[in-house]
């Protein structure tokens, strides 16, 4: 829907949150130095970047951290055949078309848009996702600021 | 002396206008409140529900609503005629009537902005109609009449303001001075520290004509850029370049009708006999010829421009105007503007003052019906015959149109209660001039 | 269960979903979104990209090849498969309107008990099992009869009710056929003339000369799409040498408007004029073998049919009628298709039988009439003998499959009283229909998007049916649950072992899965006639009106073809295209005959014949002969033949009918124009090219065609618009009001006198104009003009002034009047890239940017210009005669810039000035050579 509405960097009340996994990027990202790309495996394929599979976190976490309570949530969800939610912080609007690969294939770091994630214990949203911040990039590296290019 | 005595009548009765309100103001503001509420009943439905309370369909996607719009900017410009353009070229027979006139203008542009935002499919957003420098980047568009509205319209509001306001400083200074406790601090602040010295007076005069010489291009500019509205487009009896000349002499028309709808029962109320005289009616009335003469010509213009030109598309429009659905409509729009004021002619008319209130209430539906007429059957039966529909208001615009009113009356009726309605100062200064006209006549004639 | 097989398509709530179940709101309601990854992610699924599926359309019989668009696991629009021979990539605006029966919120979700109750009781798939299983075995036990009455099921799943049946111990043949598109007298025809029952496929594609005797083709009669598509093809190859289309019926329908001539013979007479043509044949010297003892039967059975004679009882001249014979017969091959139901009277039977005779008798079988070499069909009940079953109180259980039998078909009546004696009835529905209210037990099938299946269509063209993806509800297949049921009664004997899924699969590879099909050569066979066909001519006479009676006509139109119950909301806001009536019904009247009356359009008309009645709006149209009365086939179940006569009478004003006409006439202004030649230029009016403005500079301009001899004005390019740009349906009250949200609108004209009306179809969308007048008009700069030629339109910068709608010379754009609703489940049906506009928005086509967009970064993505052709739009997609075409017309070798610079094309309003970026071919209609 096209929601007249304020650009609130804030984020709303989440009535979900309580129940969510605690995914804690600076284990990942910033200790083992993993790569965006290994989990958000799509970022450079797809419009959407993805959140990972329950059986990709599987793929380790059946043997590592077992004996973590948010592992054993995990472990638990995964045995009724269900994968956790998690809550979207760079949600754009209906109006809106982006597509992850083709501002990840030009080079764009993850970090210039999403902040310097493997440093957030909880993501936080670092960009404003207003018009204005995405016209500053695209006029900055001299790309196409036609209205048609990200208005569907 | 004569023109103290004068003076102080002038004084008495006028300023005695103002202060308690009697039981018929408070009905009147009362209905006017009324009025009000309906129309806010259904703008309020249509801003959370949307649209589809209107009666606008396809093709007909204006209606009543630009009608409106169009009729309150109409009325207001007549209102600056009379107070600006009348005063720069020293027509004596203004003073009495100019201060309702200015006022008039100020409230029908209040009530004629109200419309361009009541339209807007997302009102919410009609701030993006302004050019404010913003994060998106983004500029309004400045080749889109309605730009040019909103640029014509404020200026027009602010100026008119102004210019009342203007005038009205040393007319507050003698109100304040009658007055005592809070209400004379409001006044004395509003007076702005009038004292009446020559100076004061030679800038007030110096101010004024600047404000009468600005004002006065804005009686053509202003409903020029209005009726852009529809000559910039394409619609067949839209897309014509007699639309300003055509508009403006309709404003003034349907202008004067208002200020003397206005001024006849005021002046009944008020017994402002003595003020408004029966030679102001004249006036007015001549007025009324004129400006339906031209009126009367233009709609001559617009046919024979259908009928000779090659637009077959036109041509087809003109003849659905007189003889398709709306005819009714169009008939009666003839009567209203072109027949109906001729009747002025007559001297017994001119002095009958009764008969001249029901002609400016003909002339008042006529231009309303001259303004539905051409948004109407315009679009209506346009381009693609598969595409002609027939635009018909629901309740919600016609409530709208009835709160319009209301808006204004409760503007007007306040104002009535706050601010001198006939302006003391020229009044005084002209019973002043012909009271030394006269002594001096006699001293001639002694 | 295959994981990645089901997983596929497995439904994944994502963001989108959480974002489209949001409420429309200001700030203050913005509700989080969540994100819902997958479990075990499917093999080669990118999230974002489309993924099709092929299927077949059960929407109606004809069963073309569909491949469905799916994204993130739903489907979101119907496409056709370019592949499969029926529709080669065309769909129908019923299959496109397949996409809102499956999101459809009412739905059956669950079984329900539902005969004398109130309203159907929902039931456990436990509860419903035991109940079928019960009902069957009383039945059983009773030593009565268990029988199927079902919608067409040529494929496996009508061989496995064949077993199903068997293994109850039943006879096979208990097994009755409701065909929404069959008539009484096609099959005897067909036994009478060839001796066997098996219809034949027409190729209208080879025929150089076309006659269709009430038949329209381009109306619905036929297979939808392959009638429309051959007949373009046709007019494709054979406009150049005058190839010839006649329409000989009653009623100026789309397809008579198609036409080079139509002549409209008095009624019952056009089996006079067919069997003249037939004795033309006959005497020229017959195209095909013929037994010399049968050629005299049949010579001096076709004697008295002198061109003369049948001036007489036709009203058409001799001349004319020979002239008929001549280009008929001249033609090599010619077609003669019919009858319709607008002609097929009483003498239907021998009408079709006439028509069989002339194909054969001008050496049409073979060539434009294929019959195929197939086998015998197994012997199954008709529904005549299943009304018998049931009136004799024979059978114990009937199941029902998808097939309304209360409410449709001509012995609807007849089962309805003798319902009662059925002690069992279960049927599979979708919806609660007739006779699912009706039934005890109501077994929620899967949609066909949902389910496993096949279809043969002819003797090498079979479609495969499979899932676009999981079901939505909890329903469950048919077959599965008669298999079941068998299980539980413990008969399944010679049933398949697993489910229904596994069954067809089995008998597919996966490559046929892929491709929609196995599709391979029909095979030919040929026919002969009987010795006495004659006799199977032999025809009663047709009552003339009069006393106030009229003659009946009945047409096919998409709402009703199929049944009264047929229609969901995209069908009935798509216009008719004839009479531009939407949500409604009506009964068409000549302006003579509706003056009579003293009926106006829109007022209420009570229609009365032996054996029933019903009351309609009447509509007002020349395009129908003085003393009939013209209704849509299937409006109301029992409708009488053609030529039955029918008592009319006013019932009083109605209210206002909703339609899209404004007015009929073009008034000379050339919108849908005409020529005499395939090669005649159009006169284009002199605009002299002036602007205050520099020319834009184009690197790419998009730019469409359309071409105005192939459209038939059957609206398929409406229906796949809504569908896929979230286009809201309104409703009648808004259709009424004129407040309808179709992007590209069926122009229809009735020009012409009274007495010879001409119609005239023209598609109009956003012309996407290079001087677009609506550009300069927005305040905020919604609309502004593209590098690519197209008029953009960002609905999020629009605040509703509606100043671009009344500069639009095309009517092109349309206003959001309300927030309309996407009630659940409806809302998965929204196509995610496309924006939803709330209230107060302007919209209009946009040359589907979205498709554009997605081509384009494709495009860029593989380092290569985008390809002429790569870019469908979806109306051109879905058009059944390819009257559309789209491309870069700055390309000189794209496809649009070859059909731009035909002779033919022109552009709407031309003198405006406005550029125009979409381009008309004229129709060619021939000179009446009177």
């Amino acid at each position: 829907m096209v929601v007249s509405g304020c650009n609130s960097a804030r984020a709303a009340e989440d009535p979900a949150a309580a129940g969510d996994i605690p995914f804690d990027h600076t284990i990942h990202a910033g200790e083992l130095g993993m790569e965006c790309l290994a989990c958000h495996t799509f970022a450079d394929k797809a419009t959407v970047a993805g959140i990972p599979s329950a059986s990709k976190c599987m793929g380790c976490h059946r043997f590592a951290a077992t004996d973590k309570a948010p592992i054993k949530k995990l472990a638990a969800l995964v045995e009724q055949g269900k994968a956790p939610t998690w809550r979207k912080d760079y949600a754009l609007a209906d109006h809106v078309y982006f597509s992850h690969r083709m501002h990840v294939r030009t080079g764009l770091a993850c970090q210039t848009c999403h902040g310097p994630v493997e440093t957030m214990k909880q993501v936080q949203r670092v960009s404003s996702l207003e018009m204005g911040w995405c016209l500053e990039c695209h006029k900055q590296r001299q790309v196409s600021v036609d209205c048609l290019v990200c208005h569907k | 002396m004569k023109d103290t005595n004068a003076a102080t009548a002038i004084q008495r009765d006028i300023a005695g206008t103002l202060g308690k309100p009697g039981g018929l103001w408070y009905l009147l503001f009362l209905t006017c409140l009324g009025m009000i509420a309906y129309g806010g009943y259904w703008w309020s439905k249509m801003l959370t529900e949307g649209f589809g309370h209107t009666g606008l369909m396809h093709p007909g996607m204006w209606g009543m609503m630009i009608s409106s719009f169009v009729f309150w900017v109409g009325i207001a410009h007549s209102g600056t005629l009379i107070s600006a353009i009348l005063f720069l070229f020293r027509a004596k027979f203004r003073t009495a009537v100019y201060r309702s006139a200015e006022a008039m203008t100020v409230f029908a542009v209040l009530t004629a902005g109200l419309f361009p935002i009541i339209h807007l499919g997302r009102a919410w957003l009609g701030f993006w109609l302004f050019p404010y420098p913003n994060q998106r980047e983004l500029w309004v568009n400045f080749r889109s009449p309605l730009v040019w509205d909103v640029f014509a319209i404020s200026t027009y509001l602010t100026v008119s303001a102004l210019f009342l306001y203007t005038g009205l400083v040393p007319d507050i200074a003698a109100i304040r001075d009658t007055l005592k406790g809070w209400k004379k601090k409001v006044y004395a602040l509003l007076a702005l520290g009038w004292r009446g010295t020559d100076s004061e007076w030679r800038r007030y005069v110096r101010g004024y004509l600047f404000f009468a010489a600005l004002a006065t291009p804005l009686v053509i500019s202003v409903h020029s850029v209005v009726s852009w509205d529809f000559a910039m487009s394409i619609t067949p009896g839209w897309h014509s370049t007699i639309f300003a000349p055509y508009f403006v002499a309709g404003a003034i028309l349907s202008g004067v009708a208002m200020v003397i709808t206005i001024l006849v029962p005021l002046r009944k109320a008020y017994k402002l006999h003595s003020y408004v005289t029966g030679r102001h009616f004249d006036m007015l009335s001549r007025l009324l010829i004129l400006t339906s003469l031209i009126v009367t010509y233009s709609y001559g213009v617009e046919f024979f421009m259908a009928a000779y030109g090659t637009n077959t598309v036109e041509r087809d429009l003109f003849i659905f105007r007189a003889t398709g659905d709306y005819k009714f409509h169009f008939w009666l729009m003839v009567f209203c503007n072109c027949v109906a004021p001729q009747l002025c002619f007559l001297k017994r008319v001119r002095e009958n003052i009764a008969v001249l209130f029901v002609i400016s209430l003909f002339v008042n539906v006529g231009m309303f019906l001259e303004r539905f007429n051409i948004v109407a059957t315009s679009l209506s039966h346009s381009h693609d015959p598969f595409a002609w529909g027939n635009y018909w208001p629901a309740q919600a615009e016609i409530a709208l149109y009835i709160g319009s009113f209301g808006w204004f009356g409760m503007w007007f009726l306040l104002f009535l209660k706050v601010l001198p309605s006939v302006s003391l100062s020229e009044m005084k200064e002209q019973a002043a001039e012909e009271a030394h006209e006269a002594q001096g006549e006699i001293a001639h004639a002694a | 269960m295959d994981a990645s097989g089901i997983g596929r398509r497995k439904f994944i709530g994502s963001a989108i979903v959480a974002g489209a179940a949001a409420p429309v709101a200001g700030c203050a309601e913005k509700a989080v979104k969540r994100i819902i990854p997958y479990v075990v992610p499917p093999e080669d699924v990118v999230p974002g990209e489309a993924r099709f599926y092929r299927t077949v359309c059960r929407a109606c019989p004809a069963g073309c090849g569909l491949s469905v668009r799916t994204r993130e696991g739903r489907a979101v629009k119907v496409e056709g498969n370019p592949d499969h021979p029926v529709n080669r990539g065309a769909v129908c605006a019923r299959g496109q309107g397949a996409i809102f029966d499956l999101y459809d919120v009412e739905r059956l979700r669950e079984p329900r008990a539902a005969r004398g109750r109130a309203s159907a009781e929902k039931l456990s798939w436990e509860a419903a099992e035991r109940a079928l299983v019960e009902g069957l075995k009383k039945a059983l036990e009773g030593g009565k009869k268990v029988a199927i009455a079902s919608r067409p099921e040529p494929g496996s799943l009508g061989s496995l009710f064949r077993s199903w049946l068997t293994a109850l111990g039943q006879d096979a043949s208990q097994l009755a056929t409701l065909d929404p598109l069959a008539d009484p007298w096609s099959t005897p025809a067909l036994a009478a003339a060839f001796g066997a029952p098996d219809a034949p496929a027409y190729q209208l594609g080879a025929a150089k000369m076309i006659l269709s005797v009430g038949a329209d083709f381009l109306d619905g009669w036929g297979s939808p799409v392959e009638m429309p598509h051959g007949f373009s093809e046709m007019r494709q190859r054979t406009r150049a040498e005058d190839g010839r289309f006649v329409y000989l019926g009653p009623r100026l329908s789309a397809t008579a408007s198609a036409a080079d001539q139509w002549l409209a013979p008095a009624p019952g007479s056009e089996l006079d004029v067919v069997l003249c043509l037939a004795r033309a044949a006959l005497a020229a010297g017959p195209k095909a073998e013929l037994a010399p003892a049968a050629a005299d039967g049949l010579r001096s059975a076709l004697e008295p049919y002198t061109a003369e004679s049948v001036e007489r009882r036709s009203g058409i001249s001799a001349g004319e009628i020979q002239k008929l014979a001549e280009s008929f017969l001249g033609a090599s091959p010619s077609l003669c298709l019919g009858p319709g139901p607008a002609v097929a009277t009483r003498n239907g039977v021998a009408l079709a039988t006439a028509v069989h005779l002339l194909n054969y008798l001008s050496g049409n079988v073979g060539q434009t009439v294929l019959f195929h070499e197939r086998e015998a069909a197994p012997a199954a009940w008709t529904l005549e003998e299943l009304a018998r079953a049931v009136e004799a109180g024979e059978v114990g259980a009937l199941i029902v499959h998808h097939a309304d039998l209360l409410g449709m078909g001509p012995l609807a009546a007849r089962l309805r009283a003798a319902w009662a004696k059925v002690p069992f009835v279960a049927a599979f529905a979708n919806r609660l229909d007739e006779t699912a209210r009706a039934a005890d037990l109501v077994l929620a099938d899967h949609h066909f998007l949902e389910a496993w299946g096949d279809l043969p269509v002819r003797p090498g063209v079979l479609g495969l049916q499979q899932p676009a993806m999981v079901p939505l509800h909890p329903t469950r297949p048919a077959a599965d649950v008669l298999l079941a049921a068998a299980r539980k009664l413990e008969k399944g004997a010679g049933l398949p072992e697993g489910d229904f899924a596994s069954f067809i699969r089995g008998k597919a590879t996966p490559s046929e899965l892929e491709k929609g099909g196995r599709f391979s050569a029909e095979p030919l066979r040929t026919v002969a006639l009987p010795e006495r066909v004659q006799e199977a001519l032999a025809a009663k006479p047709t009552p003339t009106p009069d006393g106030g009676m009229l003659s009946l006509v009945l047409f096919p139109t998409l709402r009703y073809q199929l049944g009264p119950g047929g229609a969901n909301a995209l069908l009935e806001e798509i216009p008719d295209p004839v009479s531009t009536i939407c949500w409604s019904g009506w009964v068409e009247l000549h302006p003579e005959t509706a003056e009579q009356l003293s009926l106006a359009t829109g007022d209420r008309a009570t229609v009365k014949w032996e054996g029933g009645t019903i009351e309609l709006p009447a509509w007002v149209y020349p395009g129908v002969r003085r003393g009939m009365a013209a209704l849509p086939a299937g409006i109301v179940a029992g409708l009488p033949a053609a030529g039955t006569l029918v008592q009319l009478a006013k019932a009083g004003p109605g209210k206002q009918l909703a339609r899209t006409e404004g007015s009929p006439r073009q008034l000379d202004r050339m919108l849908a124009r005409e020529v005499p030649t395939v090669r005649s230029e159009v006169p284009k009016p002199h605009v002299p090219k002036r602007s205050m403005y520099p020319e834009h500079a184009h690197k790419r301009r998009w730019a469409m065609a359309v071409d105005l001899d192939r459209c038939t004005g059957c609206s398929a390019c409406m229906a796949a618009c809504y569908v896929e740009n979230n286009t809201p349906v309104v409703g009648p009250t808004d259709v009424a009001h004129g407040r309808e949200m179709s992007w590209i609108r069926m122009d229809r004209f009735i020009d012409g006198p009274d007495e010879r009306p001409r119609l005239s179809f023209l598609p109009v969308m956003c012309q996407q104009c290079c001087n677009a007048p609506c550009e300069g008009v927005c305040p905020v700069y919604v609309t502004y003009h593209h590098h690519e030629g197209l008029n953009a339109q960002i609905y999020n910068r629009c605040v509703g002034t509606r100043y671009c709608e009344n500069n639009c010379p095309y009517h092109a754009r349309r206003f959001n009047w309300w927030n309309y609703p996407h009630p659940e489940p409806s809302h998965l049906a929204l196509n995610p890239d496309v924006t939803v506009r709330e209230r107060g928005i302007t919209e209009k086509c946009s040359f589907c940017i979205q498709r554009i967009r997605s081509a384009e970064e494709h495009a860029k993505l593989e380092g290569r210009p985008v390809r002429d052709g790569e870019v469908v739009p979806a109306c051109a997609q879905t058009c059944p005669t390819q009257a559309i075409v789209f491309g870069d017309i700055r390309d000189g070798a794209s496809g649009v810039a070859k059909v731009a610079a035909d002779p033919r094309a022109y552009r709407m309003m031309e003198q405006l000035n406005a550029e125009p970026g979409v381009y008309y071919l004229a129709r060619v209609r021939p000179e009446d050579k009177a």
